[in-house]
């Protein structure tokens, strides 16, 4: 078989935050452009794949999609450490979501990689007259966090590309500069002709 | 040896209990003997088979249908299924093959393999059951006639050049899987770990040799850098439910594609990443692989392909463990690959893309399940067919862990199942170790009321017909309850085998509580009058519910104690329900680690909670608020310690609300009565309080019995009724009603019965030699049983951890009889288990006998309502031969064109029963004769008649079938042999029918 990857980068992402505040609807609309009203609980972990052309290169994102569901948190903290990029998602029309950021962001220091980026994802940003949480709170909270910052609608298709592609950039970015390292490369590996000189030597 | 009774100037209140009136007698049991072990599914005959390792298999259907087969000897039990709707077949551990009949409910053969068997495979269509051996050899097994077949292979490594040439392959290999090819009955896919084959039976040979490698430089399923060429060993294989792919399972979670007729490698996966055999050139290592692959939790087991709305072409695949991206997983992943496109026009390229982006795929973890078990199995649910592999079409599945533990999830989503509302009752007793038992009586009309408001789901399992049962008539039911350690407690009507509806109320603590681990159900108390209940969890946690409509319930404001937080439990309404269990709030003690000792819920909206560190606290459910917590040393005044053991803490273990007249007062009062670890008996009174509200002080305490006390029982000392606090007399309370009280306060060797507060009556001191040898050890719980309501006939039931019984007389204290568990359960109940229990007033006693079962006796001889058929009798009909057989799919156009041979289920039968096979026809009239036998005589003719008939005539039917489905595809010869095969059909069934009805 010719070279069977049809992409340059792997990059794996995980959706967090509290039970109902949209991470589903916001991977089906990234992945499959799809909206579904209907609240499903998510039981356990979906996982998505999506490759896209990022800067010149293929990326493929590997997202995980945890259950917000307190009774799942530890079974959800495990995939926390082997994450290149956490979306820490809150509801803009439940304060409740929007405090508990602060737990969901200690338990991602707590237990995800150092180097970890990160953002802050405010959704159903389309519900106007159920807002609670103002875009500046939002950003206030990000800046006190010193991580990007991005509302969205997974309803109305309101900036979800750009939250997962703003994420994955970061990554792209960190990985370039860092010079790969392996333990967030993981084994996702590169592509022979594009990554040739930048990952040899690195290797062990 | 030391007894002593007080005389006194009282009535006997059991004078009219007669010994002939006691003896204890079963009603049913509940649950399964030992751990589940294997289970198997019919969909035409809508029966699920459960099989333990205590050698019994449940056979259940419909609600109120079980059977259980049991083997010879107590083998565990490792394999089973359900063969052409009417043969259970079971593999124990010793390598013996038991074929029981569903319809005699008789076994019907008895078969021990020349070796250790490995694997089986068994068609829903064939009278065949294959098994592979350790020596790596595969037999079959006639399951109809009960007899081996001449059908032998060797092992078939040694032909296979592909692997005889590969360094260190052992000689002897045994089989891990066999499995048969979905539409083509002569293609048998055999799993040996360094080679995947494929089996002619027809031709003898091996079609294809599927053997999986990983070249140096490529990551492997392990996601490992290793520079050697690697030969992952399979683990299983599976067919594509249409025949034409195989999935091959393999020891380093490999998941491989190839293509059945050409035998290329389609595609290597894990769960995350495809092309995993292709060599990359920068794999690094990942940090978390090389330390988790190495253990058995990571790795992907077993596989299930599975096919959605009927169509074969739109498949899913279930996979046991696997990693994803290095971490172990607890559970099983769900890889939905969306339709297929058309297998004969896409390259392997294209199919290769298509099984690398599935259109979803989902891992569902078990939270409630124990850690260290893994799942290892899963039964499918197919909602119509049994073939394509039996995994066509299912709406649930059901996952078994390898401590026994089941976990049900509807299908494709994976979302978690309620087990009591589509599985057999009994089936929810292994689904999690069960951690309390016990049951209440509950009025009937309240009852009633509260299963109208539940839902009507219908089951899982629709097979069989109940056998009819006496009923018995009760006043109030009785509700038994099963709280296990994921956190679920569920209320059942504890004589389900009464009525149709079985449908149990739940509770699940792991929606209030937030979390899924250490929230086993630790004690429960209800009140069938107010229906509100109390739960521990235990952790130290206490649930207040209330069943109420969920449009109904309010968050609350609970007013905490100093040493009692209190905390509204709103946010833990299980949204899928309307009517049910509603949490109210959450009891939490200040100190951390304080498990809870005991706990009651009274009739009257008092709930008392006792801790292991001496606190008692009373929760006023109108607030709600705490309005009593104290440490019961800083209650007495003296100290009672016991010399052996001076540094334990005094703290409560039973706990009691009465109404009853306190110190000859001239009126009654509302008292909580307290038992302790140090025998001592405490009286609490309550009282209102001025501007609304309730408080409550300690009257007297005294000291009951040397040992720790298990229970309290309060009575009229003139009627004999029991005073626990009930709404009609608390409302009484204004006009000075008098309830002249007794207690008898029980604990393992000794009886007290008690004036309160604290004036003895009668005691009576047990030694070794005396009750607890007659009812084999001490005492473990006790209660008041009346024989009829109203009359002279109370008596006090106390049983021991062996599950005998002693009526002890009131107030006397003499023991009026004592009874034996019924000999056919003695075997099965178990300690510890049998200390869970409790006694209902109506002479009920609900005891856990095992892990997972419960027994349901009474101590009245009287109510041994002849022809109460305990529950899992034979009584049961299982097989139903209206129900029409499906037949079993064969191959397509394209694949006879392409030059495969077409075998039919008879040539299979001629191949593999070889000319000595005994006919058909001979077979179902012997069986017949023995069904005749069996049933004593009363056979109704004409049943067997149109029984015999429909067997026949499916038979030929689903050959003729299958013969035109395949016309065009059939050669001249095949012509022949089917007009042959059609002649026979007709001959055999113009005699059956002639025999018929001539009465043969």
């Amino acid at each position: 078989m010719s070279n069977p990857r049809n992409y340059d980068i792997l990059i794996k992402l995980l959706l967090v935050g509290n039970s109902g505040v949209g991470k589903s609807c916001l991977l089906l609309r990234f992945t499959d452009d799809s909206f579904t009203p209907s609240f499903i609980t998510t039981i356990g972990i979906d996982f998505k794949i999506r490759t896209v052309p990022l800067d010149g290169q293929r990326v493929k994102m590997q997202i995980w999609d945890t259950a917000g569901q307190e009774r799942f948190r530890t079974i959800t903290t495990a995939y926390y450490r082997n994450a290149m990029g956490i979306l820490l998602v809150y509801d803009v029309t439940d304060r409740k979501s929007f405090e508990d950021i602060q737990t969901w962001y200690q338990n991602v220091q707590e237990h995800a990689a150092d180097d970890v980026n990160k953002i802050l994802v405010g959704n159903k940003c389309d519900s106007d007259d159920a807002r609670v949480v103002s875009y500046d709170e939002g950003k206030e909270l990000a800046d006190r966090l010193n991580i990007p910052f991005i509302e969205t609608s997974a309803k109305s298709n309101t900036n979800v590309d750009e939250a997962f592609f703003s994420l994955s950039r970061q990554i792209k970015q960190r990985l370039v500069d860092t010079g790969m390292p392996t333990s967030t490369i993981g084994q996702s590996g590169l592509n022979i002709a594009s990554s040739g000189s930048s990952s040899s030597g690195k290797c062990c | 040896m030391f007894s002593k009774i007080k005389t006194i100037g009282k009535p006997n209140l059991s004078e009219s209990i007669s010994s002939n009136y006691v003896k204890l007698v079963s009603h049913c049991t509940y649950g399964v003997t030992g751990t589940v072990s294997a289970t198997a599914f019919d969909p035409v005959q809508s029966l699920l088979a459960v099989a333990t390792d205590a050698g019994d298999i449940s056979v259940f259907g419909q609600p109120g249908v079980e059977v259980v087969f049991s083997l010879q000897k107590p083998v565990p039990i490792w394999w089973t299924r359900i063969v052409r709707g009417i043969y259970l077949v079971a593999i124990d551990t010793l390598s013996n093959i038991t074929v029981f009949s569903l319809d005699t409910k008789q076994q019907l053969s008895v078969f021990s393999a020349p070796g250790k068997i490995t694997a089986a495979e068994a068609d829903p269509a064939l009278d065949w059951l294959f098994y592979g051996l350790a020596n790596g050899e595969v037999c079959a097994y006639d399951i109809d006639r009960g007899s081996p077949s001449p059908f032998k292979t060797n092992n078939l490594l040694r032909k296979s050049n592909a692997v005889a040439n590969r360094r260190g392959t052992s000689a002897v290999s045994p089989i891990l899987a066999l499995k048969l090819h979905p539409r083509d009955v002569s293609c048998l896919l055999v799993v040996y770990a360094e080679a995947v084959l494929v089996l002619s039976l027809a031709q003898s040979t091996i079609i294809q040799t599927l053997v999986y490698s990983v070249p140096p430089g490529a990551p492997g399923g392990s996601m490992s850098s290793s520079h050697t060429h690697r030969y992952p060993r399979a683990l299983d294989a599976v067919w594509h439910p249409n025949g034409h792919h195989i999935l091959s399972v393999h020891d380093d979670s490999s998941l491989v594609f190839w293509d059945t007729d050409s035998g290329t490698l389609i595609l290597a996966r894990n769960l995350s990443e495809s092309n995993i055999n292709v060599p990359r050139s920068s794999v690094s290592i990942s940090p978390f692989s090389n330390s988790e692959t190495s253990s058995s939790t990571a790795i992907a087991t077993k596989a299930y392909w599975c096919s959605s709305n009927s169509n074969t072409m739109d498949t899913q695949l279930i996979v046991i463990g696997g990693q994803v991206a290095g971490l172990a997983l607890p559970g099983v992943t769900i890889i939905d690959f969306g339709p297929s496109p058309t297998i004969s026009v896409t390259s392997f390229k294209s199919m290769a893309s298509y099984y690398s982006a599935p259109k979803r795929q989902r891992t569902i973890p078990s939270p409630g399940i124990d850690p260290n078990s893994v799942p290892v199995d899963v039964q499918i649910f197919p909602q119509q067919t049994p073939h394509f592999c039996g995994t066509a079409d299912p709406n649930y599945i059901l996952v078994r862990y390898s401590s026994g533990e089941l976990c049900a999830h509807s299908f494709p989503d994976g979302s978690p199942v309620n087990m009591e509302r589509m599985f057999p009752p009994s089936l929810t007793w292994p689904e999690s170790p069960i951690s309390c038992v016990g049951g209440c009586t509950v009025p009937r009309d309240q009852w009633l009321g509260i299963m109208a408001g539940q839902p009507h789901v219908q089951p899982v399992c629709t097979g069989g017909a109940p056998s009819g049962r006496k009923l018995r008539r009760l006043q109030t039911r009785n509700v038994m309850y099963t709280g296990h350690k994921n956190g679920v407690l569920r209320f059942w009507d504890a004589s389900y085998a009464e009525i149709d509806d079985s449908q149990p109320l739940r509770i699940d603590l792991t929606l209030p509580l937030s979390r899924a681990d250490n929230v086993a159900v630790s004690h429960v108390s209800f009140s069938g009058l107010t229906l509100e209940a109390a739960v521990a969890a235990s952790a130290n946690e206490v649930v207040l519910y209330k069943i109420m409509k969920a449009k109904h319930h309010r968050p609350c404001d609970p007013i905490s104690s100093d040493s009692i937080h209190m905390f509204d439990a709103s946010h833990g309404i299980d949204k899928s329900i309307k009517e049910g269990f509603m949490p109210i709030c959450i009891l939490k003690p200040a100190e951390p680690d304080v498990q809870v000792s005991c706990l009651v819920q009274s009739n009257i909206g008092f709930v008392a909670v006792g801790y292991f560190n001496g606190t008692v606290a009373i929760v006023d459910r109108r607030g709600p608020a705490v309005i009593f917590s104290e440490r019961l040393a800083a209650l007495f005044k003296s100290s009672r310690i016991r010399r052996s053991a001076p540094q334990a803490i005094e703290y409560p273990t039973s706990l009691e609300f009465s109404i009853t007249v306190v110190n000859d007062e001239p009126y009654s009062s509302i008292v909580m009565l307290v038992g302790t670890s140090e025998g001592r008996l405490a009286t609490f009174r309550i009282l209102p309080v001025q501007g609304g509200g309730f408080s409550a002080e300690l009257v007297d305490e005294m000291h009951a019995c040397d040992d720790s006390i298990i229970a309290l029982c309060p009575y009229n000392s003139e009627t004999g009724n029991s005073t626990i606090a009930t709404p009609e007399v608390m409302a009484q309370l204004g006009k000075s009603v008098i309830v002249p009280g007794a207690i008898a306060v029980i604990s393992g060797s000794e009886i007290r019965v008690v004036k309160p507060a604290k004036s003895k009556l009668s005691h009576k001191v047990y030694s070794a030699s005396g009750l607890p040898q007659q009812i084999g050890g001490p005492i473990v719980n006790a209660g008041l049983c009346t024989l009829r309501m109203g009359g002279d006939s109370v008596g006090l039931v106390c049983i021991s951890a062996k599950g005998n019984a002693a009526l002890i007389s009131l107030p006397g204290l003499s023991t009026v009889a004592t009874s034996k568990v019924p000999e056919s359960f003695r075997n099965d109940l178990q300690y510890p288990f049998t200390q869970r229990s409790s006694i209902l007033i109506s002479g009920d006693i609900m005891i856990q006998s095992g892990v997972s079962q419960g027994l349901f006796l009474s101590i009245w001889n009287t109510q041994t309502a002849e022809g109460v058929a305990a529950y899992g009798q034979k009584g049961d009909q299982l097989y139903d031969p209206l129900k029409s057989f499906v037949p079993r799919p064969t191959i397509g156009t394209i694949q006879w064109i392409a030059g495969r041979q077409y075998i039919s289920i008879a040539d299979l039968d001629e191949l593999l029963g070889g000319s000595k096979r005994p006919k058909s026809k001979a077979a179902i009239e012997e069986q017949g004769n023995k069904r005749s036998d069996g049933r004593g005589g009363k056979v109704n003719a004409g049943q067997y008649q149109s029984k015999k008939g429909t067997w026949n005539f499916s038979n030929m039917q689903k050959s003729l079938n299958e013969s035109m489905n395949n016309v065009e595809e059939q050669s001249n010869e095949t012509f022949k042999s089917i007009g042959e095969f059609f002649e026979d059909q007709k001959t055999s069934f113009a005699k059956g029918v002639l025999k018929g009805k001539m009465g043969l």
